[in-house]
């Protein structure tokens, strides 16, 4: 029956219908110290990952582009910039308080033509075939349904789009794995108490990134939902992974 | 198998930005379809270079691919140093449509590379005297490298005569063509002869 299905939260198993509001509660939580946190967890690194994949994207002037669990916007900012007037930018976040933070910056940086929207990645409300171009950084992880949401990635894809997901994935390297390990269930709830005042979302942070499928599980999700043409760009160690596939 | 990925993922990056600033070239790749593999022998690195809307994905080989290039190192530090040398470097092997590969290899010889755009979001107004600066540290090292490599064969050729100069290899080569025919004349002579002294045949001329 529905209601006894269950699904992870880190790595605490949670009712299906419960998951959504805890990842919510989590962003609530972190949402106005967010980029502080990345800032200081990654080292700085976050901001080469994300420009790595914006390389990926190729964006083009005319590209209909939605960036889902756009947060506070790092990748729809960098991309909107190389849209021309044709292009168009959508930012979608399961999150409105991210959603909002994602907002301002956009109208702080001129970007006043972009629209956002409250939404699920699992049930995308958009037209079929409607995007050239796909990006969700660091939000895969946080979805219920990850092959539902791919599904609805694939169906408002144009053919020829392409989708790029960034997020974190397992350290290639056993030595590096083993540090990594130990950074992310020590140090990180420790910063997000004395930064965010919230240790517990740091927790889930490792937990769900742990929980995770790896890089070759995700590339077989992709093709599972359609994408081909699949690859995979492992960064730092493959402590984060770039997945992009095409809707031929 | 195919190059780390961080590699393939930064030069498509480079190469789909360089081909964004040229919407002909970008065009005339669309136009082309199909791809490209090329393999590095001594590496064994195989990869496969596909138009797409936007520009190309570099990846693993596929079916589909018109032309495939076999390169051995030599060849490739050959086609960085002159890329307009064609088909004459050696080290290189080309397989399937050649019509085909010399229009995808002209689409990309046109590229210009916009050294100051690609610098711009970085370097803002200081990005065009920073291209103009890379271009001459190009053109130093593409000079100081000819230059080398010129002075190495001749000090090699001339000075320490461990190696032959080219035009005396001709030479030498030229000769042994001349002995190798004139072996086979004294052969057939001499086949001649013991044809005909086997059949108590006129004595030879």
């Amino acid at each position: 029956m529905a209601q006894d299905k269950t699904t992870h939260f880190g790595y605490e198993d949670v009712r299906w219908e419960d998951k959504a509001r805890r990842v919510e509660q989590v962003f609530d939580s972190v949402a106005g110290r967010y980029d502080l946190m990345n800032d200081l967890m990654s080292m700085g690194v976050h901001r080469v990952w994300k420009r790595f994949a914006i390389g990926l994207a190729a964006v083009r002037p005319e590209d209909a582009v939605l960036d889902l669990a756009a947060g506070t916007g790092d990748l729809a900012l960098a991309m909107a910039g190389r849209l021309g007037p044709r292009g168009r930018m959508t930012l979608a976040d399961y999150n409105g308080n991210m959603l909002a933070l994602g907002r301002d910056r956009m109208l702080n940086a001129g970007h006043s033509d972009a629209t956002f929207v409250q939404g699920d990645a699992e049930a995308l409300p958009f037209a079929d075939d409607s995007f050239d171009l796909v990006t969700m950084a660091f939000g895969l992880r946080n979805v219920r349904d990850k092959d539902a949401a791919l599904a609805s990635i694939y169906r408002v894809l144009r053919p020829g789009g392409r989708l790029l997901v960034l997020e974190f994935s397992k350290p290639r390297n056993p030595l590096l794995a083993r540090a990594y390990d130990a950074y992310s269930f020590s140090v990180l709830p420790r910063l997000g108490q004395a930064v965010a005042d919230d240790a517990d979302s740091y927790r889930y942070l490792a937990e769900s990134i742990r929980r995770h499928p790896d890089q070759d599980t995700l590339q077989g999700m992709f093709e599972l939902a359609g994408f081909e043409r699949t690859q995979v760009y492992n960064l730092t160690g493959g402590i984060v992974a770039v997945h992009r596939g095409y809707k031929l | 198998m195919t190059p780390p990925a961080l590699l393939l993922g930064a030069l498509e990056s480079l190469l789909n930005r360089l081909l964004a600033r040229d919407p002909h070239a970008l065009a005339q790749l669309q136009a082309l379809g199909g791809g490209v593999v090329l393999r590095l022998t001594e590496l064994d690195w195989e990869l496969g270079v596909y138009p797409v809307a936007h520009g190309v994905v570099l990846g693993p080989a596929e079916r589909g691919a018109r032309a495939q290039v076999e390169l051995q190192t030599k060849a490739v530090f050959a086609l960085l140093r002159d890329p307009r040398a064609g088909r004459a470097v050696p080290g290189m092997h080309v397989a399937g449509d050649a019509e085909y590969l010399q229009r995808f290899v002209e689409v990309f010889q046109g590229l210009e590379a916009d050294l100051a755009g690609l610098l711009e979001p970085w370097l803002g107004e200081q990005a065009a005297p920073a291209a103009a600066g890379l271009r001459r540290v190009q053109g130093f090292l593409r000079r100081g490298l000819s230059g080398l490599e010129a002075s190495g064969a001749e000090f090699l050729a001339e000075e320490s005569r461990d190696l032959v100069p080219a035009a005396e290899l001709e030479d030498w080569m030229r000769e042994v063509e001349e002995l190798d025919l004139d072996v086979e004349r004294f052969e057939a002579r001499l086949r001649r002869v013991e044809r005909r002294a086997g059949h108590g045949g006129e004595p030879v001329a």
